[in-house]
Order: structure tokens, then sequence, then C-alpha cells
């Protein structure tokens, strides 16, 4: 049986090691993550039109970047969640839904209308800044909607807004992705209950006989 | 002798420093028919304020308490995020109906009277309301050096805890009843070398008085 031997004269130097490291790492202000998404399916009756979406590429490559003295080199990886927020409203809205690889792919009456939507901004409010116990997270798009000749029907803000409160032990980056999270399923709620509150868009879905003729006849 | 003495008040500040004290009030809106045996309830916590959000956890403390014991008397809580999740995104933080009333609308939909259908629900409980910390005393000061470290000092500070439940029932589609819960508390923080925390649950004991007060009201 092999005996280790500790140096104990040593312990006292290794935690002091230790706890110099926890505190640099602890000033470290960069910032690189890559934003997740959980936003359940929606409950709704779907819109029985068939439709087209388009993600330009700046909207799946979306990186929030930062380099302030207060937030050194802050890179937020957004573009693949908010593309998976989209695929999952999208798809309980309408009875179809398909992919497309550019704006003007709907000329032909393909689709009863296309879906574009862009992003504006996000924005973030750490404890520090506010002097509150929240992260908070704002994410603005515009979203487009074309006809089925590719005409424009309607270009309108849509804002998601998540905070995360500050618990003990957690870390900033986990209070972050919490308020980014349920920014993204705000933003989805509202695109989901307003799409049809938007006055050009009402009246689009009231032109179309087949809405009119289904459970969404109060459109019309 | 002077140990023994030391000994003595630090037992007494133990026993009667982390003592917290809870005001539960309660009011009826008009005699509410008892849950019954197969229904069920939702505790949801409200998070539409700026300057604060109701705890998650306090909003599972609750739920815990009102669905735990496994007697007959234990009521059926469906988890609130199992809710929120399942009703999205009607229940979202914006989206949330901020009077009884507006559940009038949402039933109007079949697919959210179906998923009501199928949760059994009778009662929506409401919270609102938030833990603070509302005064800080006394200091500590901490020191690590190769040989080793520790703390000394003696801290102290306040807690409040207010919450209010609104109790929907969705049998009559009007309100049942409110009942808010204030707990206030003192913790204390003495360090001698080793920091030894004298907490007060105010939050905890603001959830027991409230759930327990809940119950009474449903049964």
């Amino acid at each position: 049986m092999k005996l280790q031997i500790i140096n104990l004269s040593r312990v006292p130097r290794l935690i002091f090691i230790v706890a110099f490291s926890i505190m640099l790492s602890a000033c470290n202000q960069s910032l690189t993550m890559e934003a997740e998404t959980d936003v359940p399916v929606p409950l709704m009756s779907k819109l029985p039109l068939n439709m087209a979406v388009y993600y330009n590429e700046q909207f799946r490559n979306y990186i929030y970047e930062e380099n302030s003295e207060d937030r050194p080199n802050w890179a937020i990886k957004s573009g693949a969640s908010m593309v998976e927020l989209f695929d999952q409203v999208l798809p309980s809205m309408f009875q179809n839904i398909d992919h497309v690889d550019s704006i003007n792919a709907n000329t032909n009456n393909s689709f009863d209308g296309l879906l574009a939507p862009e992003i504006s901004e996000m924005q973030f409010a750490l404890p520090n800044e506010t002097k509150s116990d929240l992260y908070e997270v704002w994410v603005k798009y515009s979203v487009k909607l074309m006809d089925s000749k590719g005409e424009l029907v309607a270009d309108w803000p849509l804002t998601g807004y998540g905070k995360s409160s500050t618990e003990f032990l957690k870390s900033r980056d986990k209070g972050l992705q919490a308020a980014i999270n349920s920014a993204f399923r705000d933003a989805g709620a509202k695109f989901a209950l307003n799409f049809n509150r938007v006055p050009p868009i009402r009246q689009w879905l009231a032109d179309n006989p087949d809405v009119c003729n289904s459970v969404h006849a109060d459109i019309c | 002798m002077n140990n023994r003495i030391v000994t003595i008040l630090f037992l007494i500040l133990i026993l009667t420093g982390c003592k917290s004290t809870t005001r539960i009030d309660e009011y009826r809106q008009g005699p509410t028919s008892n849950i019954e045996i197969g229904d069920s309830v939702v505790v949801l916590g409200r998070r539409h304020s700026s300057g604060h959000e109701t705890e998650i956890d306090f909003v599972s403390c609750v739920g815990n308490a009102l669905g735990g014991g496994g007697s007959e008397k234990s009521i059926i809580v469906i988890p609130e995020k199992d809710f929120v999740d399942a009703m999205y995104p009607y229940f979202e933080t914006s989206t949330a109906p901020m009077d009884v009333k507006n559940l009038d609308h949402l039933v109007q939909n079949p697919a959210i009277a179906q998923k009501f259908a199928e949760f059994n629900l009778r009662f929506f409980i409401w919270i609102d309301g938030s833990t603070e910390t509302t005064d800080k005393k006394g200091s500590i000061s901490c020191a690590v050096g190769p040989g080793g470290g520790g703390c000394f000092g003696f801290a102290t500070w306040d807690d409040e805890a207010n919450y209010e439940a609104s109790i929907w029932d969705f049998n009559t589609l009007q309100l049942a009843g409110k009942i808010s819960a204030e707990t206030q508390g003192t913790s204390y923080l003495p360090a001698v070398i080793i920091p030894v925390p004298l907490l007060a649950r105010v939050q905890a004991g603001a959830c027991k008085s409230m759930a327990q007060q809940i119950k009474s009201f449903l049964q």
C-alpha cells in the first residue's frame, strides 16, 4: 500500500492561490455566450393560410457585440435562438409555413403571404447599472408582411422584454440567459396575439375568403 | 464565569433575535362554495411591476404547501411553469389577464376552454409581492493571508415580506377574495473568526402563513 504524504505547510499557500484566482476571474467583465430559447408551442387556432418565412443573413447570424469600458468584449450569439423562436411560433399560427431564401420569393402567388422578421436592436441592463435586483433584456424586431404578389402589407415593430432576478450564487451569465429567454418568450407571445390586431394585417386577413369562412370569421 | 455569561447571552440572542412576526388579512368577496375533490388550483406570480417581481420560489413554496401532505385535505395544485407553458402565450407576464373579467374573454376561445377543462381548474391564485431588506446595520471585516484567514464584527438586517393573493373563482368568473401576508424579521451575523448567520426566515414564514390561510379559505 502506497502512502501519500501531504506537506501541510503548503495548504495555506494553495488556499491563497485559489482565492486569488477566484478574485481575478470575478473581475473579468468580458462575455461570450450563446443565447438559448425555451419557448413552448403556442396554443392557437391556425389561420387557414399558406405562408412563407424569410430570415435574412443578419437575422440568422445575429451577434450582439459591445466593447466598452463597462462591457469589454461582449459577444452574445442570438441568431440561431431567434430563428428557433419564430420556427416554434409560426407553425402554430398558420396552416402551412415554408422557409424561403429570398424576400422576393413570393411574386408568383406561391404563398398567401411572406413574413420577414428583422432584428432592429438588443439592449441589456445589469443590476449594478440600474441599482435594482434585476437583469433586463429588450429585443426589438421589425416584421414585414408581403402579400401574394410580393407587395408590402405591413412593417411593424415588435418588442420583447424579459427580466430575471439576481439570486444568491446566480452568475451574471445565468441571469442574462434567463432574461434573454424571457424576452424571446415575450416577443413570441406578442407576435402570436397581436398579429391580427395590426390594422393593415387585419384588413389583409379580412379580404381573404378562407379566413372569413374559418373560426377566425370575427376578423371579417 | 465569563464564558458562561457569553454562552447564555449568545443563546438568548439565538432564541429571541431571529424572531419574525406575521400579520394575515383576509377579505372575502361573498359566499364561496368550497373546493371539491378532483378540482385543481393554480398558483401564479405577478411579475408586471418594474420595481419587483414575485419570486418563483415563493410561488412554488405556496403551491407545495397547499398541495403537500398527501392527506385527503390536500389540494391538487398545478405547478406554475407547467400551467404557463401549456397556456402559452396567454399567461406570460405581459399578456396575462389582470382582471377576473378578462378570463371570460379567454374562455370564449375553444382551445383555451378545453385546456382549462383538462386541468379541471377551479381557482386561480395570483400572488403579488416580494421580500426586501429594509435596513442594515453593523459591519464585518474579513482578511485572508498566507497564514490563514478570519472575520470579525457584527451585522444585522431587517427583512420584510409583503404578499397579496387574489383568488379568482373559475366557476363564477368572479373574485372570490384576497389574502395578504406581511412578515417582518431581523437577522444577525456575529463573526469571531467564523461568521455565524442567525437568519430570520421571513419569506418562509409568509409562505407558510399564507398557504394555511388560503387552504382554510378554499376548504
